[in-house]
């Protein structure tokens, strides 16, 4: 694809990566506008390989990649225009959220006084302010999930590619978090967000692309994928210190068919056929019942059955 | 990307690296190898309570400096520092916080190659200094400060410089089997004993050892036993660029491997 074409996408063209006999992703061909991409697909699927390839921390084995025209080869360049906030969990030790965001800032070689600017922009716009000063170690899950995002938003990249980035997020955080992405969205910036969990995506792509095995089966608009699985039930795991209030007041509203609640009184596995109302239901059940939250995570892991609803035409289990 | 600018991510590196350094366990390593033989020395001297003769002192410390520091301590420590300049992230899965970022990966390779270096040098020539300068201590201050000027400081900074050049061509060695091999112990061992060995070496071969050059240039020649190979030692003007076109020709090759290196820690 030639550069004027590519200038504004992100561009994989028959790409496949196999780590020595593994198949990574094969022969992968696609075109990214600009707007939010959700990548899906179940861990192992190719997810993580594709944004590795998009940001050269690995190279093609066969194919080309080029994001808005550049080659993932030269990161001088690219870097000026992506962020990557990558599932890679660890931190150097010792330093505290400003301090790394700002050494890591620092490397773009714009000076302190720009770096500490920056830097506090980011922390602000992922609400890690109060934090800032803290050692990273000491950090929560989800603040270190912030963290990253906040080091991949820090220098306004035209394109951000994020790797599992509602991970580990609370249900407020994650609604600011979703607010985020779109705002960045609507400045007309790329945003590929990748995850196992469809519906998670789902609220958010305007395109979705799905990933099995180290291959796309299957790309295009969320709308039509949206109307497709509306009918399907999703399970969501919530740990908290009242599940059974949650449970009761769920029920009431109507919003889950079934309910188990964990044999440790600490959470529950609810069923919904409504995940965007069972979701603001359970924003406010926490807020008016000060719950204790400590984790909402879509249960439906397995993807495959999505996949099966979607593809082949199977019922969706 | 304009020069000042690559030298202030090069600046950026190497500050970060000294961070890390210093926050590891690797910087511990270093600063206990560096410190051992100043430790030893300080034990010897205050347990025999009398000063070191002048021309035993400079034999003494010739000695220490040679067998302990330059091919025990100052080697194992630079396989410490640099052998985990990119392996060490790579391990701790923090190295592509460095590779996100918009700075050529040659000039990351460079930071932390003069960062280790400015960590070892510092380390290994302050206490090497600290070890003579306590070996020295016995004989008074007005003794002392006239040993020092009459040929004491410069064989002082003699013994410096040949730790900064160590430093400099054993770091670029390690720094490379680090990104090369997925251990590098076995093939550290491998080297260290073939710098151990050289002294019995033909003098052809004694040339391919970074330690000739070294000892070359050592203020004092210390005895190396009934069975060596004695060899021509190799004139300054070559002794001291040999470890420096050493390094410059590692870290060219750590660069291009850089260049081509991939991150993946085994997520998915």
């Amino acid at each position: 694809m030639s550069g004027a074409l590519s200038g504004d996408l992100i561009v994989f063209d028959e790409v496949s990566k196999f780590y020595g006999e593994v198949l990574g992703v094969d022969r992968v061909t696609l075109s990214i506008p600009p707007g939010i991409t959700g990548l899906v697909g179940p861990n192992g699927s190719g997810k993580t390989t594709l944004m590795n390839l998009a940001t050269g921390l690995i190279r093609p084995t066969r194919g080309g990649v080029s994001v808005l025209g550049l080659p993932p080869s030269d990161p001088e360049r690219l870097f000026r225009v992506v962020g990557y906030c990558t599932a890679f969990e660890a931190f150097p030790p010792g330093v505290t959220g400003r301090a790394f965001l700002e050494g890591i800032l620092s490397l773009r070689g714009e000076g302190g006084a720009v770096a500490r600017s920056r830097a506090a922009r980011a922390l602000e716009r992922v609400g890690l302010v109060d934090a800032a000063g803290r050692k990273v170690a000491a950090y929560s899950k989800g603040m270190r999930q912030r963290l990253r995002l906040a080091a991949a938003i820090a220098h306004d990249p035209r394109v951000l590619l994020l790797d599992e980035p509602l991970n580990g997020l609370d249900p407020m955080a994650r609604a600011e978090v979703l607010e985020l992405f779109r705002a960045l969205a609507a400045e007309g910036k790329h945003v590929v967000v990748s995850s196992h969990i469809l519906h998670e995506v789902d609220l958010l792509a305007d395109r979705v692309v799905l990933v099995k095995s180290g291959y796309v089966v299957a790309e295009g608009e969320a709308h039509g994928l949206r109307e497709e699985v509306a009918e399907r039930p999703m399970q969501v795991l919530v740990r908290c210190d009242r599940p059974g209030f949650l449970a009761a007041r769920l029920f009431e509203e109507g919003l889950v068919s079934e309910v188990g609640l964990h044999e440790d009184g600490l959470g529950l596995l609810a069923r919904t056929k409504t995940p965007d109302r069972f979701f603001l239901a359970l924003n406010e059940a926490v807020l008016e019942g000060g719950l204790e939250v400590e984790t909402v995570t879509p249960a439906d892991d397995d993807v495959k059955a999505v996949y099966r609803y979607l593809i082949e035409g199977g019922e969706a289990s | 990307m304009s020069r000042a600018v690559r030298l202030r991510q090069l600046r950026a590196v190497f500050v970060l690296e000294l961070r890390r350094l210093f926050r590891g366990r690797d910087g511990i390593g270093v600063l206990l190898f560096a410190a051992a033989p100043f430790l030893l020395t300080s034990v010897v001297v205050f347990v025999r309570g009398e000063a070191f003769a002048a021309g035993r002192l400079e034999s003494n410390f010739a000695s220490l400096f040679q067998n302990l520091v330059l091919q025990v301590t100052l080697f194992f420590g630079c396989l410490f520092a640099f052998g985990n300049l990119v392996r060490g992230e790579q391990m701790a899965k923090t190295l592509h916080h460095l590779l996100l970022a918009p700075v050529r990966r040659e000039v990351i390779v460079l930071g932390k190659y003069l960062a280790a270096l400015a960590v070892t040098s510092g380390l290994f020539g302050g206490f090497s200094a600290l070890s003579y300068l306590v070996l020295l201590s016995g004989q008074g201050r007005s003794a002392a400060l006239s040993h020092l000027a009459s040929g004491g400081a410069a064989r002082l900074l003699a013994y410096v410089l040949v730790t900064i050049l160590a430093c400099a061509g054993y770091g670029a060695v390690f720094l490379v089997l680090g990104q090369w091999a997925k251990s590098p112990i076995l093939p550290a061992l491998a080297f260290w004993g073939w710098e151990h060995l050289n002294f019995l070496l033909p003098e052809v071969l004694k040339r391919l050892g970074l330690i000739h050059y070294l000892l070359s240039l050592t203020p004092v020649t210390v005895p190396e036993g009934f069975l060596a190979v004695i060899g021509e030692p190799v004139p300054a003007w070559a002794a001291i660029p040999a470890p420096l076109l050493l390094a410059g020709a590692l870290l060219a090759f750590a660069a291009w491997k850089a260049r081509r290196a991939e991150v993946d820690y085994g997520v998915e």
